[in-house]
């Protein structure tokens, strides 16, 4: 059986974050923060010209009684954000020191997704997971409040590593089935022979404010091997026979450091936020420490 | 580098193959990652910027191609080195007694041959050597030959003689083989003492090495000895012994003198450093047989610490006189009636010419006036008469020759006085043959003349003592026949004492008709001596101390001692400088080395390499 994601410890801790969004989108239900949208809330926003249809009520008399015309009020509506959890589950994200707490790096980036909605549903906003693998593999449909914590959780949980990545097609299944702007985290070590660039334009192009985490496990971001090896890919059985010398892994490293690199390029040139995390970082620091620093959560 | 075996390299098509399997027969561990999407771009980017990375880059296989480099290389025989190709090499091994000298438990001779192995095993492919051992003489133990096997056979008979030393003979050898060749060089392995060299010609020039073996100068030891006649009438002999101390401390040395294996008696003597002093043993006056004086305590060289003489009866003397004449029976009777030990017998020349000499064989045989009468094998005194001695020309009579001079050193006139007032009638003008030596010369020609040819001794007198001279009255007569038939058997030579030294050949004296006598070594080898032909029969192999016995082809067997004797070799001290004639060659302690096979270094560096391998291997597995 495995280990519960969180203990209430940590849950405690997360009630005091909350996801920030830079930027404002349309939300369907009233929530906790403030909306483009004018609407019922007591904070006056502005005036504007009565118009045929308008609901009476919200005439400012006042001003009718001084200048003679039919002013509207307008107030602030407070909406719910749309968060989206992307997790990749390919079978690649299987790979893990199994022995560690943080095990795999599904399971890390589980609990990172678990956290933050955890985090959004504490905030009444809108939360839906979904899990990529060569296609849109699951979804867990909008879950809002407390109440749907542990549903969620339970999603999670469910969540194995299995088949091949193709980020291409499981983002553009995912952006056409949801429309809504919102708040979109991305959780996947990107390492798709296809690349992530049309995936990651794909969400882009629903004007989402995107966060791309990408998880490495240390033996990835640092290979320690050495000697005659033949490395098995975990998502395709092929296979490759290297020779683990310093001069492999200095390769290794430069084309890891290249594909970091080019991610981090690609998000900021676009208005993204890139994360990189590797499963030795505990969810915690990354939680109250990173991306704190980038700005998600407040 | 050059290699003696090429065809070994053939080796090296083990490396492919050894390629081929590490490619084929690679052990990987395996391992599951994530993706591979990275590492196959760096393996990707690595042959591209090396396209033989993954070759350089296996250390495993460089190492199996060094260690089957390695044995290829062992199976070619490699030859490293500073030495020239085609070298011609001489290496003289000193096998003199002083070779036998152990030191550390270890004889140089045993030295002598580790380094003449370190010389051959220093040829490479196109050198040639020669092997030659020397002692008081040399012996070409291996020709040139480029066969290292044959050397090293030639090498494993080498063993030290107790003799001198002298390399002369050994050095002009191998100057006259290596005459014209290439790169010549002579490696001499001796202890140093190696006698006066000869002078090298500028033609037959090339390098002399000495390599110096041996540490130890300390020696006592008995360099001579004689057996001196009585001082007293009726008393024995003595036996005097040299002792020389070859040490710088003064040493007390005790002497041990036996005679036939009963100690007679020990004397104490102090020898200064350096110096020498001497023992005198009286001997009974009866005592016969091995006389055998040794120092008590021994030391690193142990030829030198005995000596041996055979003490013998006095000799008795057959001879036969053959005449007709009364006066010359008178005179030439009385003559022989002065010597000790002589039987006289009688006889007529017809019953001479008829018969031989008959029994027993004389030692000699006085011939008086004997005309025509042929020389048959053995010893004559002839006076006077005409004789058909080969090579011998009568040129016909001379009267009143004037007598000019005598040999007084000759053992046959020695002793003589008042010969140039003997009056002398007539005398036959003889030319003598090369061979003859004369010892009485008058101005018409020689008088009295000793002849020796194969195994004829004879002493001449060209005129009749008896009737055509007064020399018959004379004392010196006498004298002179006495003298004569002594050197005409050998008396003089068979002292009470006989021995002699080492290397030093032994004279035979077989009985007429013998074709052969056999000598039996100090060893107990037996040795058979032909005799027949001209020369004088001998016998050379006498290379070790100790007691020869003729065993057959003689008379009756008899004994010689041998003893080294030699005071040049007794002096064991190593000679760091070899004095050529013109220049000075300074001693080195071990052979210079030359191209040297260095198949096992290869084969145990493999062996490390396979080693480092199997440690590489099995630390990456873990």
């Amino acid at each position: 059986m495995p280990a519960p994601l969180f203990d209430s410890d940590f849950m405690k801790s997360l009630e005091q974050l909350t996801l920030v969004s830079k930027k404002l989108f349309a939300g369907r239900m009233k929530g906790e923060r403030r909306s483009k949208s004018r609407g019922m809330s007591v904070e006056f926003a502005d005036y504007r010209d009565y118009a045929l249809g308008d609901d009476p009520r919200f005439i400012d008399w006042n001003v009718y009684g001084r200048l003679d015309r039919l002013f509207l009020k307008l107030f602030v509506e407070e909406e719910d954000l749309s968060v989206s959890l992307l997790l990749d589950a390919s079978a690649s994200m299987g790979f893990g020191d199994g022995s560690a707490a943080t095990g795999t790096k599904l399971r890390y980036a589980a609990r990172v997704a678990g956290a933050l909605g955890y985090i959004a549903l504490a905030n009444l906003d809108r939360v839906t997971v979904g899990v990529l693998g060569e296609g849109l593999e699951g979804l867990l449909p909008s879950a809002r409040g407390r109440r749907d914590v542990f549903r969620l959780f339970r999603f999670l949980e469910a969540v194995e590593p299995k088949g091949k990545t193709d980020l291409k097609n499981a983002c553009r299944a995912y952006a056409v089935r949801h429309r809504r702007r919102g708040l979109v985290v991305l959780l996947s070590d990107f390492m798709d022979p296809g690349g992530y660039e049309e995936a990651l334009r794909a969400l882009l192009s629903r004007r989402v404010e995107l966060v791309c985490l990408q998880v490495l496990a240390p033996d990835e971001a640092n290979p320690t091997v050495v000697g005659d090896m033949r490395l098995k890919d975990s998502e395709t059985e092929d296979h490759q026979d290297v020779t683990m010398s310093a001069d492999l892994r200095a390769a290794y490293g430069r084309n890891l450091a290249a594909l970091t690199g080019g991610l981090r390029s690609f998000c900021l040139e676009r208005g993204a936020i890139p994360i990189l995390v590797t499963t030795d970082q505990p969810v915690e620091a990354l939680l109250h420490q990173t991306l704190r620093s980038v700005g998600l959560l407040a | 580098m050059s290699l003696l075996v090429p065809l070994g390299l053939l080796g090296l098509l083990a490396v492919p193959a050894v390629v081929l399997l590490y490619f084929l027969k690679l052990r990987r561990r395996e391992m599951t990652v994530g993706s591979t999407l990275l590492w196959r771009r760096s393996v990707h980017d690595l042959r591209v910027n090396t396209p033989f990375q993954r070759l350089r880059k296996s250390l495993l296989l460089l190492l199996q191609c060094l260690v089957i480099g390695l044995i290829a290389l062992a199976l070619a025989r490699p030859l490293v080195g500073l030495g020239e190709a085609g070298r011609c090499v001489a290496i003289l091994v000193d096998v003199s007694a002083s070779m036998a000298v152990v030191e550390r438990g270890v004889p140089r001779i045993a030295r002598a041959k580790a380094a003449a192995e370190e010389a051959i095993a220093g040829l490479g492919r196109g050198d040639e050597a020669m092997l030659l051992a020397f002692g008081s003489r040399a012996e070409v133990l291996q020709s040139l030959t480029g066969t290292a096997p044959l050397l090293r056979d030639a090498l494993g008979r080498v063993q030290a003689r107790e003799t001198g030393t002298d390399a002369r003979e050994a050095l002009s050898i191998a100057l006259s083989a290596l005459k014209g060749r290439e790169n010549p060089e002579v490696i001499l392995i001796s202890d140093g003492a190696v006698g006066p060299l000869p002078e090298i010609p500028p033609e037959a020039e090339a390098p002399v090495r000495l390599v110096l073996v041996g540490e130890e100068r300390r020696n006592v030891g008995l360099t001579g000895i004689e057996v001196r006649a009585p001082p007293d009438p009726g008393a024995g002999p003595e036996v005097f012994v040299r002792v020389q101390n070859y040490g710088p401390e003064a040493v007390s040395a005790v002497v041990e003198c036996r005679i036939a294996g009963t100690l007679l008696d020990a004397r104490s003597v102090a020898v200064a450093p350096d110096g020498e002093a001497s023992a005198v043993f009286p001997v009974p006056a009866a005592a016969v047989g091995l006389v055998e004086c040794r120092l008590a305590a021994g030391d690193s060289f142990a030829t030198d610490d005995a000596v041996r003489t055979l003490l013998r009866p006095p000799p008795e003397t057959q001879v036969l006189l053959v005449s007709a004449g009364k006066h010359a029976l008178l005179g030439a009777e009385r003559a022989l009636a002065l010597m000790a030990q002589t039987v006289v017998r009688r006889m007529s020349p017809e019953a001479y010419a008829a018969g031989g000499p008959g029994d027993p064989v004389p030692d000699v045989v006085v011939l008086d006036g004997c005309s025509g009468t042929d020389l048959r094998e053995g010893a004559f005194l002839v006076l006077g008469g005409s004789l058909p001695f080969p090579g011998l020309e009568d040129e016909g009579e001379v009267t009143f020759p004037t007598l000019l001079d005598w040999n007084r050193t000759h053992p046959v006139a020695r002793f003589l006085s008042g010969l140039s007032t003997v009056q002398i009638a007539k005398a036959r003008k003889w030319k003598l043959p090369e061979e003859a030596h004369v010892l009485v010369e008058a101005e018409e020609g020689p008088l009295v003349a000793t002849l020796a040819r194969g195994r004829t001794r004879a002493v001449l007198v060209s005129f009749d003592p008896f009737d055509q001279s007064d020399w018959v009255l004379r004392s010196s007569f006498p004298l002179f026949v006495a003298n004569a038939v002594e050197w005409l058997s050998g008396a003089g030579e068979r002292s009470r004492g006989e021995h002699q030294r080492t290397a030093e050949p032994l004279l035979l004296r077989p009985l007429p008709g013998v074709s052969e006598c056999v000598v039996r070594d100090p060893g107990g080898t037996l040795h058979a001596v032909p005799v027949g032909g001209g020369g004088l029969p001998l016998f050379a192999g006498t290379e070790r101390a100790g007691i020869y016995e003729v065993v057959s082809g003689e008379r009756e067997p008899r004994s010689v001692a041998a003893n080294l004797c030699d005071p040049a070799e007794s002096a064991i001290a190593p000679v760091e400088k070899l004095k050529l004639p013109g220049k000075e060659v300074a001693a080195i302690r071990a052979v210079p080395e030359g191209r040297r096979e260095v198949w096992r270094q290869a084969i145990l560096l493999a062996f490390l390499l396979l080693l480092l391998e199997w440690y590489i291997y099995h630390r990456r597995s873990m």
